[in-house]
This record gives structure tokens, C-alpha cells and sequence, in this order.
């Protein structure tokens, strides 16, 4: 049986700004953004793409392994990457800060949609 | 000896040759060939470029080096960067052949300054930790000097602690550091090597200064100012310093020497691009591991990837830093206190281990 999603529905579009791929034993190299910083583009998620300048404006998870969202405004609900118990949770941390503070968060989605890496600032 | 009548000679002899630099009396200039001698220590091994190896492959860029470099500048002092110094003061490494630990400390010092964007930060790395602690494994001596690769790799791979314990003295000895030298230590994230004369003008002024390793002639002890340029004198032996700037119109590389600040310029010199193998290759510190608290910071950005525990936090002033670990409820309990303090814009007081955040304070 698949994963259950979050049914309320968020904003739909999809912006896009760049690609970029992870690395193993990443470490993060982007420095925290200037004043005035906005998105960019929109565009498809075909394949490895970063979404900048967002807000999560809402969370989601349920009674299932490994299954949580964030909403993305301007985006819609993006699943967090599911491969692993430490990283999904430290993800949902993320998300939760990121709704929290209204910060800005930077992410990199990948072809099966799901959210890979993420900056919250 | 007849130090004037020499030195008169020897700026006669400059001049001639249009060398453009000064020679006179200094700290070193007075003393015996053999004093001078253990003033160097630069014995290349380990796969490390001869000297006469190193000074032709200088020579045979020089076009290349007197060339302007797109992406740098024409001029570079990390003396001087918008009025910032980020070069720790001048050392001496007086009558050991230890050349090798100052040129690649004094590296490491000052990429530990711009790391953190602070050059007034009170960085002082035992030299004699490194050379008589880490060094006997690979040769190391007062007599003998050394040799770049295991200096590097003794900063990324043991960790060199602070002067206070273990103090420097130039004679030879056993390793006599603190007995918490471990918990002290400063390590480095990597290091390489640069040879292409763009790279290094680029690295230089864009990271951070490089530690480099030349033939020292007789006559480059009476320097006083000037670039220097080979002119009179046999071969003394091999040398290393930190290049910590460059200038295109002059021609020239900026270094510091580890002979005090009786010598040369208040102990840097300029040296001609080119000349004495001062440009073959040099070694460069890519980061600083750091050990211990950084007290009242803020928490300003998050990051985490799909891996196991893997998540940064960034610090204001002091950047990324991996959160530690260990286990899942060590990983969470410190991720979940770093976003608290975020969400709350509230200072923290972390411990961090070669970088890694172990411990902190939410206040």
C-alpha cells in the first residue's frame, strides 16, 4: 500500500531556480543569504533542482514509517526524503524551525519529488 | 670580520646587477656559517621537489608568474586587507633547523584568523609541539631540519596545541608537551599543494596565505630591503616560510621568515616571483578544526541532507559546524537545542571538538 499524503491543499506552483546534486558525507556550502533575496523562476521538477526563498507554511506527518511533509509556500506539500530514521526526522526538525521562524529555506528536490537536503535560515 | 666593508661589497655587487634591494647588518647576519646554517632546515624527501628541482621549475614559469591573473588581483597583503592584519607576529626559530614547523604554523595561524574573520583572534600554535612531537617519526631534527608532508599531516591528523604548552626553545629535544595537549590541539581539514602561478595568486588572495620552502644563499642573511634576488654567495641550504602576499607591478611575493624582527623588514622579506624556487609549489591549509567553547553566539542557520545524521548548524562568526553524531538521541538532542536557540533568536555556548558540536549552553 503506498504512503498516505497530506489531502488539504496548499498552493500548487513550483519555482525553480537551479540544479545541483548531493554529495556523500556532504557538508553544506551555501553562506546565509543577503537582505532582499527573492526566488527565482518556475520550471519543472525533472530532475535534481533547487527551490530557493521559500516559506513552509504548514506541516504534516502520520502514524506511517517515515512519512512526513512540509508545505512550501508558493509550492504545495513536498514529502521529506525517506531513506533513512535520523534524516527524515532531522528534516521534519528542520521543517518545524523553518515554519517556527518563518525563515527562509533553501531545498534541493529530486525526480521522485522528494525533498534531499535543505538550508533554513 | 669585516662586516661593513662586506656589506658595501655585497651593495656594490646589487646595485651592479640591479638586484633592487638592500643588504646590511641584521640578527643573523653576523654569525657563523654554521649558525646560519641551523638558522634553515628545509631537507626536501618524501617525493618533495629537490631544491635545484624546485628552483628550475620557478624559473621555467617566470613568464607565467610576472603574467596578471584574471580572477585575482594585481596586489594582495594579507597584512593589510581593508586595514585588517591577519598575519601573527614574527617568530624565531633562533638555532634549530625548524624552518619547516614556523612556515607551516604560521600558515595555519593565519588561516585560523580568516576562518573566523577575526585577525585580532589570539591564535598562537606551538611550533616546538610540532617539531618535537610529531616530528621525530618522520626524521625531524635541530641538525637535520625536515621535510613539508609530515608537518601538513601533523596538523590534519594529530593536532598541534597552543605555545603555552609546550614553548618553544631551540635546542633538541624530547616532546615535552601539556598533559592535556590532546584537548588542546588544533587540527586542520586538509591541505594540498599549488603550482600553477594563477592558482596561487588566486588562493592567495582569495583564502589565505601559503607556506612555501626555497634556497637560501649566503647573501640573503645581510637582507634588509628590497626583492631580493640571488646575487652573491654559494647555496646555505634549504628554507621554508609562509607567503602571506603578492605584488604584479613589483614582481614580487610578500613572506614571513621565522628569524626574528632583527632581520629583514621587521622580519618579512619580498622576494622576486621566480627566484629560488620560492614558487614551484606551495602548500596551502584548506580549514581549521577547532577545539573548545565559542561563548555567546547566535545560531542562524540549519542544515541537514539524506544521511544518517548528518546535520550543521551555522554560527554567527564562526560558520558551519557539524552537529555530533554519535547516536541518534545524542544527533537529536543537540539538533533539537540548536533550533530552539534559533527559533528563539537566544545565545548559545557551544563545545566543539575538531569542529564538531559536542556539547552547549542555550541561554
Amino acid at each position: 500500500m503506498p504512503d498516505t499524503k497530506p489531502q488539504q491543499d496548499l498552493l500548487s506552483s513550483v519555482t525553480v531556480t537551479a540544479s545541483g546534486e548531493a554529495a556523500i558525507s556532504a557538508a553544506p556550502t551555501a553562506e546565509p543569504p543577503s537582505a532582499g533575496e527573492t526566488g527565482g523562476a518556475i520550471g519543472a521538477v525533472c530532475a535534481s533542482v533547487w527551490v530557493n526563498n521559500k516559506k513552509i507554511n504548514a506541516l504534516w506527518a502520520i502514524n506511517e514509517n517515515r512519512n512526513s511533509w512540509v508545505g512550501v509556500a508558493g509550492v504545495g506539500w513536498v514529502k521529506l526524503a525517506n531513506n533513512s530514521d535520523s534524516a527524515i526526522v532531522a528534516f521534519t526538525m528542520l521543517g518545524a524551525n523553518a515554519k517556527q521562524t518563518q525563515g527562509n529555506v533553501n531545498y534541493r528536490q529530486e525526480s521522485d519529488n522528494m525533498l534531499h537536503e535543505m538550508y533554513v535560515w | 670580520m669585516p662586516q661593513e666593508l662586506d656589506f658595501n661589497q655585497l651593495n656594490t655587487l646589487i646595485k651592479s646587477a640591479n638586484a633592487g634591494w638592500q643588504a646590511g647588518q641584521t640578527s643573523v647576519s653576523d654569525l657563523s656559517s654554521d649558525d646560519q646554517k641551523s638558522r634553515l632546515g628545509y631537507t626536501p624527501s618524501g617525493g618533495e621537489e629537490s631544491l635545484e628541482q624546485r628552483t628550475q621549475a620557478s624559473a621555467a614559469k617566470l613568464s607565467a608568474l610576472k603574467a596578471s591573473v584574471s580572477a585575482a588581483p594585481a596586489s594582495f597583503d594579507w597584512r593589510n586587507v581593508s586595514g585588517q592584519n591577519y598575519v601573527t607576529p614574527i617568530r624565531d626559530q633562533a638555532g634549530c633547523g625548524s624552518c619547516v614547523s614556523f612556515g607551516t604554523t604560521a600558515a595555519v595561524e593565519s588561516a585560523y584568523r580568516i576562518q573566523r574573520g577575526n585577525p585580532g583572534l589570539a591564535v598562537d600554535l606551538s611550533e616546538a609541539s610540532l617539531f618535537y612531537c610529531v616530528g621525530p617519526a618522520t626524521g625531524a631534527s635541530c641538525s637535520g631540519g625536515w621535510y613539508m608532508t609530515p608537518a601538513m599531516d601533523g596538523y590534519k591528523n594529530v593536532g598541534i596545541p597552543d605555545e603555552a604548552c609546550f614553548p618553544y626553545t631551540d635546542h633538541q629535544q624530547a616532546c615535552g608537551q601539556c598533559a592535556d595537549w590532546a584537548s588542546r590541539a588544533t587540527k586542520i581539514t586538509g591541505w594540498h599543494t599549488i603550482s600553477n602561478a594563477a592558482d596561487i595568486k588566486t588562493w592567495l588572495s582569495t583564502k589565505g596565505p601559503l607556506a612555501t620552502c626555497f634556497t637560501v644563499y649566503n647573501d640573503f642573511f645581510a637582507y634588509t630591503s628590497g626583492v631580493y634576488k640571488h646575487v652573491s654567495g654559494g647555496v646555505a641550504g634549504g628554507h621554508c616560510v609562509c607567503v602571506v602576499g603578492y605584488n604584479d607591478a613589483g614582481g614580487y611575493w610578500i613572506c614571513k621568515n621565522s628569524w626574528g624582527t632583527g632581520w629583514g623588514q621587521s622580519g618579512f622579506f619580498f622576494i622576486a616571483y621566480g627566484e629560488c624556487g620560492i614558487d614551484s609549489t606551495m602548500w596551502a591549509v584548506e580549514g581549521i578544526l577547532e577545539t573548545g567553547w565559542l561563548n555567546n553566539t547566535r545560531v542562524i542557520g540549519l542544515w541537514t541532507i539524506d544521511q544518517d545524521r548528518n546535520a550543521w548548524a551555522y554560527l554567527n562568526g564562526f560558520g558551519w559546524r557539524r552537529i555530533a553524531w554519535d547516536n541518534d538521541n545524542i544527533f537529536f538532542d543537540l539538533l533539537r537545542l540548536l533550533a530552539a536557540a534559533k527559533e528563539g533568536a537566544r545565545p548559545v555556548n557551544v563545545y566543539q571538538v575538531n569542529g564538531v558540536i559536542k556539547q552547549l549552553y542555550v541561554l
